[in-house]
């Protein structure tokens, strides 16, 4: 029987040196390397089961560079499969290249909104350092996109059953629209899920006298503003029948999303599409 | 010994997963039926050794699926019917297998983190539910089945009563609440709406079901589950105006 404080090498007989080895604590710091390895690489799956965790860890300063490359990683690879699914039913070629496009699309808006969310996040008094707001971002992205990983089995079925290339004009305009609906649904799902993550986030790591909302949607308004002009830059996506594929547009520079929002779509939807 | 004590001894205590699997369907009805919350500290109490239980309600879940394919079928005929006995169970296993990833990672990231084996198990259980309720509502299917020749009205019908056993299976999933691993539900809520989607393109994919098949069981056109629904009631439309102009 073991007492209070007799240590686990005290209690194995004579022969059970194995157990004496195993007790005592390493001499170097070797291990370390080790464990640091496969914190980086459970990262994500960390995020997922236990994101108090996670927010603690973030909180005291525990995570490095390493582990934020490792959550970029996961990123491109979920949402490059999930991209490549979104246009596997228009041609291999267009899938491929939104396999490329959507990793761009998700880590090119966090990198171009960084500093805005840095300095937000430092005015607003948080407490935040810089790698703290990237962070966080890739965290809710992280949990975004889990959500688009768990739904690729469906949207392949959806895209494999639902949606063919082939028929009269008016047959592929309504493949081509049901399958866009099919992904903005799905994608918002993802976004609505991860902005959830990154509010809670939020609120456990910006100091007291922060205003968590504000800050939250400064960051929401960024990331949506600046996430609308890419997608129009990168497009096509889902890939439009009636248009060749190409990795972009020949007009991509020409007009900005929201000139074309306003000058064709509200007026369209203010005329009754008249 | 004071009235809690008492109270305590004689509650019995929840089955533990090898029990559930030991005593096969019959345990797992009762359960499923009468203490969900059994259910619950079995799923919860265990999240490596639920193979067993997870197949026995799966059992549940497929002949359950398959009575209710059977009765729904008649209204073809019993060529149809037999078609159906197969098709309604795959319908069900097919979209529990594509939402399966959906339902673990839904279910952790709401706050419920599930091990695999849970996931599996649970989404089992609510297959078996939705049959249970499949099962008890096939009388009805095959009364209306065989006394009308209104396509889209039998239609309607199959499409009401799954909704109505799949709100009981997610009434099911709210008396889980009682365990502490099931307090957060709404990522499993949620998915109950994918569930439903994917089970109406399922159903379109496996496409005849209500009708005579003209080449074999199975079509390979492709088709969007509300496009196909609106075909059904296109087809009605159509026939109604022949028999009008007929009439006239």
């Amino acid at each position: 029987m073991r007492h209070r404080g007799q240590t686990r090498s005290a209690c194995v007989p004579a022969g059970g040196q194995l157990a004496e080895v195993r007790a005592t604590p390493p001499l170097f710091r070797r291990p370390q390397v080790g464990v640091r390895r496969q914190k980086m690489s459970i990262l994500p799956i960390q995020l997922l089961h236990d994101r108090d965790r996670f927010w603690s860890a973030l909180g005291e300063n525990k995570l490095g560079w390493r582990d934020l490359l490792g959550l970029a990683v996961f990123v491109v690879l979920a949402s490059g499969l999930y991209g490549a699914v979104l246009a596997g039913w228009r041609s291999p070629r267009l899938s491929l290249y939104v396999a490329v496009k959507l990793p761009i699309l998700f880590l090119g808006t966090i990198a171009v909104v960084a500093v805005f969310n840095w300095m937000t996040a430092t005015i607003l008094g948080s407490g935040l350092s810089f790698r703290s707001t990237l962070f966080v971002v890739l965290a809710s992205m992280t949990i975004g996109c889990w959500i688009l990983l768990s739904l690729v089995p469906v949207t392949f079925f959806f895209v494999a059953s639902g949606v063919s290339y082939a028929g009269t004009h008016d047959e592929l305009r309504y493949a081509h629209n049901s399958i866009l609906v099919t992904h903005i649904v799905i994608l918002a799902i993802a976004g609505f899920l991860g902005n959830v993550a990154l509010f809670k986030g939020l609120r456990r790591l910006v100091g007291p006298r922060c205003p968590v909302h504000s800050l939250f949607v400064l960051w929401l308004i960024a990331f949506a503003f600046v996430g609308c002009q890419l997608s129009w830059i990168l497009r096509p996506f889902v890939g439009s029948p009636f248009y060749p594929v190409a990795f972009m547009r020949p007009d991509c520079f020409d007009r900005n999303f929201y000139e074309f929002v306003f000058t064709e779509v509200l007026p369209f939807l203010i005329t009754g599409g008249k | 010994m004071t009235g809690q004590e008492d109270d305590r001894q004689s509650t019995p205590p929840p089955p533990v997963p090898a029990e559930i699997a030991a005593h096969g369907a019959e345990n797992v009805v009762t359960a499923l039926l009468k203490a969900p919350d059994r259910v619950a500290d079995a799923i919860a109490a265990s999240s490596k050794s639920l193979l067993g239980p997870a197949c026995a309600l799966l059992a549940v879940a497929v002949v359950s699926h398959a009575v209710f394919g059977l009765a729904i079928g008649l209204f073809a005929g019993w060529s149809v019917a037999i078609m159906d006995l197969v098709k309604a169970p795959l319908v069900a296993v097919c979209s529990l297998l594509l939402c399966f990833p959906s339902l673990y990672v839904f279910a952790c990231v709401a706050g419920s983190p599930l091990s695999i084996s849970q996931t599996l198990a649970l989404g089992c259980s609510c297959l078996a539910m939705v049959g249970l309720l499949l099962i008890g509502l096939a009388p009805v299917a095959w009364l209306f089945a065989v006394s009308t020749e209104s396509l889209p009205f039998i239609v309607v019908l199959a499409l009401l009563i799954w909704l109505v056993a799949v709100c009981f299976a997610s009434r099911y999933v709210g008396k889980l609440r009682a365990n502490p691993l099931f307090q957060k539900q709404g990522g499993i809520k949620m998915w109950f709406l994918i569930l439903i989607v994917v089970t109406l393109q399922m159903a379109t994919c496996m496409r005849p079901m209500l009708a005579k098949p003209e080449k074999g069981w199975w079509t390979g056109e492709k088709k969007f589950f509300l496009s196909h629904f609106g075909s059904t009631f296109e087809a009605k439309e159509v026939s109604v105006e022949q028999e009008e102009s007929s009439a006239d």
